[in-house]
């Protein structure tokens, strides 16, 4: 079929324009994306004393209950993701108090978040976090390489005793003494440490110990956390990595 | 269905029409040779084409419409032999004159043929329009539109700018194929289009004067027609390079290669039928060190060591580590990090069909570029900004006979720009410019998430730590349609040319810098990044947006409102009578402009109003800016004196809009601005008016001789309303005391004498000499001029000053030696060598001085106090443009030779750019007047810095002598152009053609 010459003028005419319109820079292309959606990781851990167990929900979503001395999720499960951002935590403890607690969980951070106090002060328990790590520095990634190294561990202290100051914390023949006693929801930074079996021994309260031993396996961390009141003391290793 | 929408195309197409028809015509007279008697009915036709035409009862004859190029005419008449002239050449926008005397066939049997030459002087312009046709761009050798325009009388090529008879580069306008194409967005001026020197069938300059069709343009006008399509087939194929091993910084006979390339081919002929003719050419030309620098190499340390084995420790005052170090080198003659890639399609397709003539026309260019302009950032190339541009331009002109002498032309066209500036390294992704994250999978070292590397304090120069941020993100996507209609009709002896235009523009911007604080915004407040990232900007991130046409987030919008697109228009109405008695031609013409900026306003200037809860400028303290009509009337003459000598005389109004970037700023930057007591040199112009020129001209033209002719033009221009740095002062109760705003502010006068002369090639030489003296003086030079005197002491200047870029006397010399074919034996046959020498006489600068670093940091401390644009610390010493720069010379050398290799004919060339390499100084230091020494080291101001800190300071004199000193690295930074002119560049080529 011969095509007329005017209707060729026409398709040569769109013919370049489609080539050269192909050729041009793309700036649909956005920089921004209209949302950004950032997450965090959070477990919490109940160490309210004299509260018993606590029903949590966040945000307005239930997420189970959790013994005193316990962690939600559980200590075999994986920490929580959630949205970053301002977040309200609500824990109804058995003895039937309730409390609620607003804060912000910090963008691309993996967190505890530890209920911390005496069911019989006025202002109820409160809620201290703890960030540990970037989300993304897990042990197989590059930028987690700094964290985990070959044949250590990490260990921190957590003090959520309501009347205890933690002074120090001996693994196997390694005494480390904070230089400021570490008070009611403080922690210590990770201190590092060889895997393998030590026994662990803590001072508090100046002079007196809490000893245990535990097994401290290559590439993890751990935050030993003291809870309940001085005279019936409590610990818990708590696997963060 | 295609029938209709055939039809349909058509009409639109001449529903509207184009504003600038450029196409030439000819016209003349056939007679008996014998007797002079006029020959009516003679037939002439443009071989090869379907123009032609028949004489009048007066023998005379007009064919209308040519586009440009060379052709060949043949007259015919019964009982005559046939006359053909071949090489006439038609240029757009005039009339060539072409008389035929034909024998009887009694007398004589056979066919005449004439080889028609340029004629030395133009007797049908009413203004100097110069032209430089393909051969003399061949001969020229160079490779951009503008270095040749910069040889034409009347028109400064200075620091990059472009100046014609002493108006700013934005009153300059640019057409390709009649099509508007000059950069409204900038005030450096320059055209949108790229285009190829080979596909050039013409460039014409046009230094004002020009009839009332033309407008928008108050200084000049240069015009690119592109070739047409032949009637057999042509290709030719060009490559050229200065590679010759000798990277890096190595010398070849004398020179250094600055990785240059360019690759042309060209095709053209006819397609499927006669009737269709296309011309097509691509280029591709790479740079790989765009800056050419004299001995840009810092070679030895005052003690004799060498800077390429020695190690220089940061010091760590700006936060780095103090144990890293880096060796300062880099290649003689060049800086890493400055390249430039580009890739054009130009190209036409004719399709002649009398009494239907269609003319597609486009043009191509994707252009990447990085330069990093800087010195300091000479360890982080990585992360120099690219730019990414795509330009296309398609234009489709049709004609339409309506009878012997009258014609309609119509045009539409279509302008795209789409440019990207970005980080090549993380391209469109934003978030991961300032993202440790990703910046340590190259190895980068960032002190937090979002902060990137500390510069290196080496002995107090900040030189850029690898991967440290260098830019942020722009995106633009401007087009315009443009339409427009013209009739012509010859009535008697007046061409009649009626018409008028539109021209409606899109202009979009995205732009966002400081990517660190965008990421660590957003990252500390997570809820509003999710949810309403668009609050958490308007209310905290707006200063770094600046975006219309797109909304926040970078999607194009075309909604009314805050991030409206600009729409300016531009329309236009104009009538030219051109009355043609004898020789005398009279150009009267009344040209009617329509100019709407889509600019902003203040509803009261003096009471600007900020809404500090939404950072916005309130809808109801602003409104549109105002639209303008304005009537421009042209009148010109040209008349000869004698058959050799042509007068004309021209006097005309002009009016165009301003460059439109100093009023297109997006919501947020612009309450930014408003609402922040820090200085921008760069504010935004509110409401602006058009410029105003008004200009006479008066010429003559002498051949005085087979062989030469000259032309002397004298022009007289008054410009006003042109744009300047203004303080608006407010009333009581703003908010602010005052606000500074670009307003229509400067006025000049600019005067000068033009002369040309040519000389016509006989015995192997060929030439032309150009020169110009010219005054052009007004208020301040360019918009932010002034910002110094009227920030420090409120004064507006409005004295004249000679401005920045008056050269007083220029020119150029260029001469062609050439033998011909069959001329000089074997070896000397068809060789050319061709020099240029071009001249100036120096530009005027203020001597200057200051006291103090101010906010410069001190490897700047030569320059001012402040930085890039800033002069407030700047105290003149004596009258403002009083000194003036020497005087500059340069010679350029090209030889070429041409062989016959089966059927192809192969040109190699040589070209030499600098030929004695001269070290021209063509910009100054203020403070010394000389190009060698900015005098700061001899301040008591450095004097302190090293004594005060000889730990960081320990050899910043060495330093300092070897990077500014010796090599204008922080001239070259702040000023963006170096004080020397370039070196020696060697080119060789060869350019292929069948």
């Amino acid at each position: 079929m011969k095509i007329p010459y005017k209707h060729l003028v026409l398709l040569v005419f769109l013919y370049l324009t489609t080539v050269f319109f192909a050729g041009c820079v793309d700036t649909s292309v956005n920089p921004i994306p209209s949302s950004i959606d950032y997450s965090s990781q959070m477990k919490v851990v109940n160490l309210a004393t004299g509260a018993g167990s606590a029903t949590l929900t966040l945000n307005g979503q239930s997420l189970g209950a959790v013994s005193f001395g316990g962690e939600l999720p559980s200590p075999q499960a994986a920490f929580l993701t959630i949205p970053s951002g301002s977040k309200t935590l609500v824990a109804s403890f058995d003895n039937g108090s309730s409390k609620s607690f607003r804060f912000s969980a910090t963008t691309d951070y993996k967190f505890r978040a530890f209920l911390v106090g005496s069911a019989a002060d006025t202002a109820g328990p409160s809620l201290v976090l703890v960030n540990q790590r970037y989300i993304w520095q897990t042990k197989d990634s590059e930028s987690g390489k700094p964290l985990f190294p070959a044949d250590t561990a990490w260990i921190s202290v957590f003090n959520g005793s309501p009347d205890i100051v933690i002074n120090s914390i001996k693994i196997g023949a390694n005494e480390n003494e904070f230089s400021a006693p570490l008070e009611t929801g403080k922690n210590s930074s990770y201190l590092k440490n060889a895997a393998g079996n030590f026994t662990i021994e803590v001072t508090y309260n100046n002079t007196q110990t809490l000893s245990f031993s535990y097994d401290l396996s290559a590439k993890s961390r751990y935050t030993i956390a003291l809870y309940d009141e001085s005279a019936n003391l409590k610990y818990a290793v708590l696997l963060d990595d | 269905m295609f029938p209709k929408l055939y039809k349909i195309f058509i009409l639109l197409m001449f529903a509207v029409s184009f504003v600038y028809a450029q196409n030439g015509r000819i016209s003349g007279t056939v007679t008996d040779k014998q007797t002079g008697e006029p020959l009516i009915g003679a037939n002439i036709i443009v071989v090869g084409t379907t123009f032609g035409a028949a004489t009048n009862v007066n023998g005379e004859y007009i064919i209308n419409n040519i586009p440009a190029g060379n052709y060949t005419v043949k007259a015919s008449y019964i009982g005559y032999q046939d006359v053909t002239v071949s090489n006439l050449t038609v240029n757009a926008g005039l009339t060539t004159r072409l008389n035929f005397e034909l024998t009887s066939s009694q007398i004589s049997t056979e066919e005449v043929v004439i080889i028609s030459e340029r004629p030395l002087i133009e007797k049908t312009s009413t203004n100097a329009k110069r032209i430089v046709d393909s051969d003399r761009l061949e001969e020229l050798g160079m490779r951009g539109v503008q270095e040749v325009v910069a040889l034409q009388p009347g028109v400064v090529l200075q620091n990059g700018r472009l100046f014609i008879r002493g108006s700013r580069p934005d009153e300059t306008g640019y057409t390709v194929e009649g099509a508007d194409v000059k950069d409204v967005l900038n005030r450096n001026g320059g055209s949108l289009v790229n285009v190829i020197p080979d596909a050039v069938q013409e460039v014409s300059v046009q230094a004002g004067g020009y009839t009332a069709e033309f407008g928008n343009a108050n200084a000049g006008i240069v015009s690119s027609e592109f070739k047409t399509g032949t009637n057999n087939y042509h290709f030719s194929f060009r490559s050229e390079t200065d590679n010759f091993g000798n990277y890096p910084g190595e010398k070849f006979l004398g020179t250094y290669s600055y990785g240059y390339s360019s690759n042309v081919f060209t095709v053209s002929g006819p397609t499927f039928t006669e009737k269709l003719k296309f011309f097509l050419s691509g280029e591709n030309t790479f740079s790989r060190d765009n800056p050419k620098f004299f001995s840009a190499n810092p070679e030895r340390f005052s003690d004799g060591a060498l800077w390429d084995t020695t190690k220089i420790f940061d010091t760590g005052v700006s936060g780095g580590n103090k144990n890293e170090y880096q060796i300062l080198k880099w290649g003689n003659a060049n800086l890493p990090g400055n390249m430039n890639n580009r890739y054009t399609a130009n190209g036409t397709l004719l399709f002649d069909n009398n009494p239907l003539f269609l003319r597609l026309a486009g043009a191509y260019s994707r252009t990447k570029s990085q330069g990093m302009n800087n010195i300091i950032n000479l360890f982080n190339t990585d992360r120099l900004a690219m730019t990414d541009v795509s330009t296309l331009l398609l234009n489709l002109k049709g004609t339409y006979l309506l009878g012997a002498n009258s014609f309609i032309e119509g045009l539409v066209g279509y302008y795209d720009y789409r440019g990207k500036t970005y980080d090549p390294m993380f391209g469109d992704d934003f978030l991961s410019y300032s993202d440790s994250l990703a910046a340590s999978k190259f190895g980068w070292v960032f002190s937090n998430y979002f902060s990137d590397p500390a510069d290196y304090d080496f002995y107090g120069f900040p030189f850029s730590r690898p991967g440290a941020v260098l830019t942020g993100y722009t995106k633009d996507h401007n087009n315009y349609l443009t339409a427009s209609l013209a009739y012509t009709g010859q009535v008697d002896i007046h061409a009649l040319k009626i018409g008028g235009s539109y021209q409606r523009y899109t202009i979009r911007r995205w732009q966002v810098g400081n990517p660190g604080n965008f990421l660590s915004t957003v990252r500390n407040n997570p809820d509003l990044a999710r949810d309403s990232l668009s609050t958490l900007i308007s209310t905290t991130l707006f200063a770094n947006f600046n975006n219309y046409g797109f909304d926040v987030f970078g999607n194009e919008t075309d909604e009314e409102g805050l991030f409206a697109p600009k729409h300016p228009v531009f329309a236009s109405a104009y009538i030219v009578d051109r009355i043609e008695i004898s020789d005398l031609i009279i150009n009267a013409g009344l040209r009617f402009d329509h100019i709407d900026m889509d600019s902003w306003a203040w509803v009261d200037p003096r009471l600007p109003v900020f809404d500090t809860r939404t950072n916005l400028i309130p809808d109801s303290a602003i409104t549109k800016g105002d639209k303008f009509n304005f009537v421009s009337p042209r009148l010109g003459f040209a008349f000869p004196i004698s058959d050799k000598t042509v007068f004309h005389l021209q006097y005309g109004k002009f009016v165009q809009a301003p460059s439109l970037d100093i009023a297109y700023r997006g919501v947020f930057i612009a309450a930014q601005q408003l609402r922040s007591a820090n200085l921008f040199t760069n504010p935004i112009a509110y409401n602006p008016n058009p410029i105003r020129t008004t200009q006479y001209e008066v010429g003559f033209g002498h051949q005085f001789s087979e062989y030469a002719a000259f032309d002397v033009t004298a022009f007289y221009k008054d410009i006003k309303g042109q744009i300047q740095y203004a303080i608006i002062p407010t009333r009581p109760g703003a908010f602010r005391a005052n606000y500074s705003a670009f307003v229509n502010q400067d006025f000049a006068t600019t005067k000068g004498v033009e002369l040309s002369l040519k000389l016509r090639r006989i015995s192997r030489v060929s030439g032309s000499i150009d020169y110009t003296f010219s005054s052009a003086e007004g208020t301040n030079s360019l918009s932010n001029s002034g910002l110094g005197s009227t920030e420090v002491n409120r004064n507006v200047p409005t004295v004249l000053i000679p401005l920045d870029y008056n050269q007083t006397h220029r020119g150029s010399i260029f001469l062609d030696y050439r033998f011909d074919k069959d001329d000089g034996g074997p070896i000397l046959e068809r060789l050319g060598l061709n020099m240029l020498l071009t001249f100036n006489s120096g530009h005027p600068f203020t001597y200057s001085q200051w006291t103090g670093l101010g906010q410069s940091s001190a490897w700047t401390g030569g320059l001012t106090p402040i930085g890039t644009g800033d002069t407030r610390g700047r105290r003149p010493i004596g009258p403002i443009n009083s000194a003036k720069t020497p005087w500059v010379y340069n010679i350029d050398l090209r030889i070429d030779k041409t062989v016959t290799i089966y059927n192809l004919d192969v040109n190699f060339y040589i070209q030499v750019f600098n030929l004695l390499n001269t070290k021209s100084v063509i910009n100054v230091y203020d403070k010394t007047g000389n190009a060698y020494d900015d005098g700061f080291l001899s301040t008591t101001d450095a004097q302190t810095l090293i004594q005060g800190d000889p730990g960081r300071y320990e050899r910043f004199a060495d330093l300092y002598r070897a990077i500014n000193l010796e090599n204008r690295q922080a001239a070259y930074a702040v000023y963006g152009y170096d004080l020397f002119g370039a070196p020696r560049q060697l080119r060789v080529g060869v350019w292929i053609n069948y």
